[in-house]
């Protein structure tokens, strides 16, 4: 049985950045001063009560990053920065998919919601647990953060500690 | 008259990552449409057919749960093999999608070649 982790996440964030962008990405410390200037967010629901969030902050670096990889374009290309942009769409989309899935979905019912754009990230957790980890590919940086209401919080313990019941 | 593919996704980015691995796939594909949602994917399918379609399931407007029931009801395109490629890991789900028809599920992340070899497959084993 998998459970949310900052491990488990990080190597599922990694494991998509590899196979579907042949980017490596490795956890690092948060920096002191982050330049995420770009923001994807998807919600989900548990049927049986329970809701939560993935936001997905990114660097100009990391997107342009990915957007080469998956566009195989260069780097000086016109459609790169909204290819980006639906490219962290994307990768939100399929770490909120990785997320409900830690979270038991293969059994419970959960609605995963439609990334979207956001202009700044609030800080996450505020009623319920939190976990956030920042991962570099060497050009960019990409950092992915998971809140999850108390209901939620009863099956998925942010520290590692305690898996599901 | 070649194979034709319909790819039905709305991100722009993952459209043309599935573009890609359906062209370097080897099948000869004549044609590779796109559609966004799965009402534009149902409008474009009424008018000409195609041999296969990859659905994505979370989509706005029209996801791929209900353009699947909506195929499935409709005779002209109801036979056309769908490979689901999607985020969605809930067996019950899967079940409901496998008794519409859908019998190929690739999980995303996938990687490009994964949907190469299960295209390249389809179209061995349909002719």
């Amino acid at each position: 049985m998998t459970v949310l982790t900052e491990a488990e996440l990080t190597a599922r964030v990694a494991n998509t950045l590899d196979l579907l962008c042949l980017v490596q990405a490795h956890r690092v410390a948060e920096s002191p001063q982050p330049c995420f200037e770009h923001h994807s967010r998807i919600g989900f629901r548990r049927a049986d009560g329970g809701t939560g969030t993935v936001v997905l902050s990114a660097t100009s670096g990391f997107l342009r990053q990915i957007a080469t990889r998956l566009l195989q374009c260069g780097p000086s290309d016109a459609d790169l920065a909204s290819a980006g942009r639906s490219a962290l769409d994307e990768l939100a989309n399929i770490t909120g998919g990785e997320v409900v899935f830690l979270l038991g979905a293969e059994d419970d019912l959960f609605e995963l919601g439609l990334p979207a754009a956001i202009d700044e990230v609030v800080e996450v957790g505020a009623d319920g647990e939190a976990m956030r980890v920042v991962l570099s590919t060497g050009q960019g940086e990409l950092a992915v953060a998971v809140s999850i209401d108390g209901e939620l919080a009863c099956i998925a313990h942010a520290d590692g500690r305690g898996p599901r019941a | 008259m070649g194979y034709r593919v319909m790819i039905v996704e709305d991100s722009p980015v993952l459209r043309a990552v599935m573009r890609r691995a359906v062209e370097q796939s080897g099948i000869g594909a004549s044609m590779i449409r796109e559609a966004g949602n799965g009402h534009e994917a149902l409008a474009a399918l009424e008018a000409e057919p195609v041999d296969l379609i990859l659905l994505d399931l979370n989509m706005p407007v029209m996801d791929g749960f209900e353009f699947a029931r909506e195929k499935a009801g409709r005779p002209a395109i109801a036979s056309i093999p769908v490979v689901a490629v999607t985020t969605e890991g809930n067996r019950k789900k899967i079940d409901g999608l496998r008794s519409l028809g859908i019998e190929i599920f690739l999980r995303k992340p996938f990687a490009p070649q994964q949907l190469r070899d299960i295209v390249a497959s389809l179209r061995t084993d349909r002719g």
